[in-house]
């Protein structure tokens, strides 16, 4: 049975869908990278599993995690789903020491809050960690403080790590240790890892399955392996072409991009197929009917010429 | 009753009529408590022997006692350190004898001395009016503990001396001032004197408090076990205090005009102008004669015609006052003369007179323009700024306000004279010799405060002004004040507008309120405050 | 903030007051001088009246007769030697003055501050937690007409509701006048007196720091780092308090800073309503009676008093907010 179970969420923002019906599956100790340019809804979709989203999402559409259905679409989700965010600097209150952001969450003794939280500094690979929860965020390099941000995570003791482009801010080289860490800890704590990025190096390193999402919708949906050497969708296609070789720094997506166009408004969204605007294999039935998701191999793909 | 010790041979020297003992029933007077009473204006300067202001005799005649004091009805009189008292005929030596078993707060007995130096020191020298009064004053003897010979280079009408008594000769301890700068003695912040009433603590900014002398010449006074003046600069809370039960007394009028109504009504309270009949005052309309058309009487005229005094009582004083007749009050019975010009309310009349000066209408009917500086020193005499100019503009002079704080409109005035019309307030000391006269005679020099700085010169005037002065018969001399006011009215100068007092808002438990003419400067030995 | 730092503030803090303290005392001396009328036609005036010869020596004794430029480098000089001089019309050195007032000021700025900062927060987040909802409207209007309320109205209406009406506290003063207390009992009667004015003096300042919380807390609240507590789990009230309040509040602190001027200011009119022996009266009463030198006094001590809370303030920010570095 899958540990998290995602069943036709749909996510609005007054007129405009964010979201539209995703279902998806993410098994225990498996890593799926959310993949999508800024505005495709991969970050809307983790914030909805994480319980984050704003008093001004409407969301329809059931979630379960290991077994039992996530209703409150802003609540805590305690003892088992925990994020790492984007930018670290922002993520952690400058006032507040490191230690004491740690372990803020977990009720401990004050005595032993030190020390708890010098142990998961350990964990995220943080050097002389018993200095470091006095410090504060400020004194921090970016790497360092995307560490913390992800001891934070770990210190809830999560089975599934959402990390929302956890090495976006950071360069070439803090990446790589950065998900080595993640895939570190992923072994070691047996997590399942939801990665939502837009850098396709990053998957290809670290992804067991890729879905592809673009204006709200589940393009494609394959092992990692698979969307690499043979992607079905005239949208993944586009991306593999247009991604800079293997080790170089990848620049934001959109401006990457050589897929002439750019995402519909979604206020509401097209009829049709959400790419059809910019896909040079649309027809007529593109822009009238959307297609839904069908299996190709191991792959589904939503798509009428695949 | 302390009058008996009075000779009737002093009392006919005196040349005045012999006062008879207060004249108020009363039930017996309890002893004990505290009275808490608004102190508006602090004073720095709480010696009253150099400085005589309302503000200083509140707190410090209670401490300071001078030779005698005023009283209601006859010579108006009543001895305090003086026993008795004698003027010899040729106007170069009055007599004091003064009371015996009298000691000082700190123990020390009071002697003639103590009026020796307190005579030549401060009040010739020092006093704000003294030093006119007294400036004649060559030596003082003291031929005995008890007795005090004052000797003048020149003849003094003794009627001056005796009604400058209860202001201008408070006696201080002469071993505590001889040999140092009065000014700056300490003792002035923490007075030692005689009174019914000792300082306990002077707190700047806060409070003073005064304490019953047990040792007080007038055996078992005063009721009183304890004065408190509290400093209250805002006058509405002074009269939120009286509602809330939080102050027992407050003089010179130290509440808003606004809130007498309110305080009238509460049964609490009573509010009275009695007590203030030994220092009234004048709303003075100063005119500058300096300016071409105000240096025409028939153009003064005409202003005093314009104005409608009554309703100005009514209005603008609340009804606490009267129309004034001229420069000396109505309460005055020894100098007042009714025999004097009137200029009643009478807008013909007084747009013919400007007319008849040469001051026609012009264009919007205006005759010409006058710059108006309304006084700071009250609410009367900044609300009658703007009375004056409503009542002018209907004869056709239109007038230009322009207001200053207290410092600028003592410049303005009565330095560089930068005025038309300005209100004032003087006030009337007993005698016209001591603070009224002052307004009319040429030749004090600019600077000078509340004396005449609108540029009137009249010879006649300085004349009567200084016979009135020299004259030794009192008969006499009163006939000269009675001239001078008939002249003062003549020649209007000054209108004396409104004579008005103060307002005392007292606790209706208070007994002995108010029954002197100067009650609110005099040392309420006899005040009570009954259960 | 590390230890010789606070040294090195109050060195450059102090550095940086003395051409100021210059400046304005010149000022200050210039715009008094041209002020019509001097301290001595204000003495005899209060004093009655009297004749010109005593001006004449009064003028002289105080030395007003001495030409301006001689009058100020007289005070300057005496200033170098931290003299302040000697008030001719209180008869007294204005340093005994001023340090006899000097505790009553203290005491209502640091209770008005209290008030002022400890309500403005409270009623900031409050308001600021539902942007636009009722809570917020209804507490915006609320500060908006403290702000428009003049203090010494306010004052005057607390007078007649809380001592006159209710009668629940005294009408004005520090203490209760000769009332011989001691002690514990003392210390709290001049706390019940000093309700009545810490209102109506913070009431203004409530606003101030009202509306710079709330702004504080709306921004801060869709910060990334709040966003950080949520997802580890941190309950609505600590974060609100411990995340969101506790970084909005930097700059309400830093405004005590920019407010202390003003408070100093309004305590004018405060202390004259509620009969407070403090240095704004002083000041009022001085310029009323043109008493330059006790003015001059308390210019200086009101700039040593507004250097002094801004170095506090420095050094509170610095230990509140790590990143800020004592400068």
């Amino acid at each position: 049975m899958s540990l998290l179970q995602i069943d036709q969420l749909s996510v609005r923002f007054g007129a405009t869908m964010a979201l539209d019906s995703l279902s998806l599956a993410i098994a225990a100790g498996e890593t799926l990278a959310l993949v999508g340019e800024s505005g495709s809804g991969k970050s809307t979709a983790a914030l909805a599993i994480a319980g984050l989203l704003s008093h001004q999402a409407t969301v329809t559409g059931t979630i379960r995690f290991d077994g039992q259905a996530l209703t409150d679409w802003r609540g805590v989700r305690q003892g088992g789903i925990a994020m790492v965010f984007q930018d670290a600097m922002s993520a952690l209150n400058p006032v507040h020491r490191i230690g004491a952001q740690v372990v803020e969450a977990l009720r401990l003794p004050r005595a032993e809050q030190r020390v708890a939280a010098a142990r998961f500094l350990d964990q995220v690979g943080l050097p002389q960690p018993e200095r470091l929860v006095d410090a504060y965020p400020h004194e921090l390099s970016g790497g360092m403080r995307q560490r913390v941000g992800i001891a934070i995570a770990v210190a809830q003791n999560p089975r599934l790590l959402i990390a929302d482009e956890p090495t976006t801010a950071l360069d070439v080289t803090i990446q790589a240790q950065i998900l080595a860490l993640l895939r570190d800890l992923k072994a070691r704590l047996g997590l399942s890892l939801l990665l939502v990025t837009h850098d396709l190096g990053v998957v290809a390193e670290t992804a067991d399955r890729v879905a592809v999402l673009y204006a709200g919708c589940l393009m494609e949906l394959a092992p990692a392996a698979a969307l690499f050497t043979s992607p079905h969708h005239p949208y993944t296609q586009g991306l593999l072409e247009a991604r800079p070789p293997f080790g170089t720094q990848a620049p934001m997506l959109a401006e990457l991009v050589e897929i002439p166009g750019q995402l519909p408004r979604l206020d509401p969204p097209p009829a049709g197929c959400r790419f059809a605007a910019r896909c040079d294999r649309a027809d007529q039935r593109c822009r009238a009917e959307q297609p839904v998701l069908r299996p190709i191999a191991d792959t589904l793909v939503a798509c009428h010429h695949a | 009753m302390v009058d008996q010790a009075l000779s009737r041979r002093t009392v006919l020297a005196a040349s005045s009529v012999l006062a008879a003992g207060p004249a108020f029933a009363q039930a017996q007077p309890r002893r004990g408590g505290t009275l808490q009473v608004a102190y508006n204006t602090e004073q720095r300067n709480l010696n009253a022997a150099m400085v005589a202001s309302n503000a200083v005799f509140l707190v410090a005649s209670k401490i300071l006692e001078p030779l005698a004091d005023a009283v209601y009805g006859g010579v108006g009189l009543t001895p305090k350190l003086a026993t008795g008292w004698n003027a010899a005929s040729d106007g170069l030596s009055i007599t004091f004898e003064l009371r015996r078993g009298v000691k000082w707060h700190d123990g020390r007995d009071f002697t003639s001395a103590d009026v020796q130096y307190s005579a030549l020191e401060v009040w010739r020298k020092l006093s704000n009016f003294g030093r006119s009064v007294f400036r004649s004053l060559e030596t003082v003897d003291t031929p005995d503990a008890h007795t005090a010979i004052l000797r003048f280079s020149r003849p003094t009408p003794a009627q001056l001396i005796w009604n400058a008594l209860p202001d201008l000769t408070a006696v201080l301890p002469r071993h505590l001032y001889e040999g140092t700068d009065v000014a700056q003695n300490p003792r002035n912040q923490a007075p030692v004197g005689t009174g019914p009433y000792k300082l306990a603590e002077n707190r700047p900014g806060q409070f003073v408090t005064l304490e019953r002398n047990a040792e007080y010449w007038d055996a078992g006074k005063p009721y009183l076990d304890r004065l408190v003046f509290r400093v209250m600069p805002d006058k509405g809370a002074i009269s939120a205090a009286h509602e809330a039960g939080q102050l027992q007394l407050s003089c010179f009028s130290s509440v808003p005009l606004a809130d007498l109504k309110r305080l009238q009504s509460l049964p609490a309270l009573s509010v009275s102008n009695r007590g203030y009949e030994a220092s009234p005052y004048h709303a003075l309309i100063e005119l500058n004669l300096r300016r071409t058309e105000l240096a025409d009487v028939r153009v003064r005229r005409a202003i005093h015609h314009a104005l409608d005094l009554p309703r100005v009582v009514a209005d603008v004083f609340d009804g606490f006052g009267t129309v004034g007749t001229g420069p000396v009050p109505t309460t005055s019975q020894l100098f007042y003369t009714t025999d004097t010009p009137r200029y009643g309310f009478d807008l013909a009349r007084a747009n013919a007179l400007l007319d008849e000066a040469g001051y026609r209408r012009g264009a919007g009917g205006m005759r010409f323009q006058l710059k108006l500086v309304p006084a700071p020193w009250f609410d009367y005499t900044v609300l009658l700024g703007d009375y004056i100019r409503q009542a002018l503009r209907q004869v056709g002079i239109d007038c230009q306000l322009q207001r200053f704080d207290a410092p600028g409109h003592l410049q303005a005035v009565y330095r560089d004279h930068q005025f038309d019309i300005a209100t004032g307030s003087p006030v009337f000391r007993n005698d016209p010799a001591i603070s009224t006269t002052v307004l009319y005679r040429t030749g004090t020099p600019p600077g000078v405060p509340w004396s005449n700085q609108y540029g009137y010169a009249s010879q006649a005037m300085d004349q009567l002004i200084d016979q009135a002065a020299g004259e030794l018969d009192p008969i006499k001399r009163v006939a000269l004040y009675h001239q001078f006011q008939r002249l003062a009215m003549e020649d209007l100068p000054v209108i004396p507008a409104v004579e008005f007092s103060f307002l005392t808002v007292a606790d209706r438990r208070l007994r002995n309120v108010a029954n002197t003419p100067r009650w609110a400067m005099s040392n309420w030995a006899d005040l009570w405050l009954d259960a | 903030m590390k230890p010789g730092q606070l040294g090195q503030v109050v060195r450059r803090r102090l550095a940086h007051a003395v051409p100021v303290l210059l400046v304005v005392a010149l000022a200050t001396f210039g715009l008094l001088k041209l002020a019509p009328g001097d301290a001595v036609d204000v003495l005899i005036a209060t004093g009655g009246g009297g004749d010109a010869a005593l001006a004449a020596d009064l003028r002289r004794a105080y030395g007003l007769d001495q030409p301006w430029p001689a009058q100020l480098a007289h005070y300057l000089w005496r200033l170098v030697q931290l003299d302040l001089g000697y008030s001719f019309v209180h008869n007294r050195p204005v340093s005994h003055l001023i340090w006899e007032r000097l505790p009553v000021s203290l005491l209502l700025m640091a209770s008005a501050t209290a008030f002022a900062v400890g309500f403005g927060i409270v009623l900031g987040v409050s308001a600021g937690q539902t942007p636009g909802g009722w809570r917020d409207r209804l507490i915006l209007s609320v500060g908006l007409v403290l702000y428009a309320m003049p203090s010494f109205w306010v004052g005057l209406m607390l007078i007649l509701i809380f001592a006159v009406k209710l009668a629940l506290f005294p009408v004005g003063g520090f203490e209760t006048a000769a009332s011989d207390l001691t002690g514990i009992a003392r210390v709290l009667d001049i706390a019940w007196h000093a309700v009545l004015p810490t209102v109506a003096l913070a009431l203004l300042f409530v606003s101030v720091y009202l509306r710079l919380m709330r702004a504080g807390v709306v921004e801060v609240a869709s910060a990334d780092f709040v966003r950080t507590a949520r997802a580890k789990g941190v309950g609505a009230t600590r974060i609100l308090w411990a995340h969101v309040a506790r970084n909005a509040l930097l700059p309400v602190v830093a405004m005590v800073g920019v407010q202390a001027a003003t408070l100093l200011g309004g305590a004018v009119v405060i202390e004259s309503v509620f009969s407070l022996p403090g240095l704004g009266r002083l000041a009022y009463d001085s310029v009323l009676a043109r008493d330059l030198v006790v003015l001059l006094g308390l210019l200086l001590t009101s700039a040593v008093i507004v250097i002094a809370i801004n170095t506090v303030v420095d050094l509170v920010v610095a230990a509140l907010d790590p990143r800020v570095v004592a400068r």
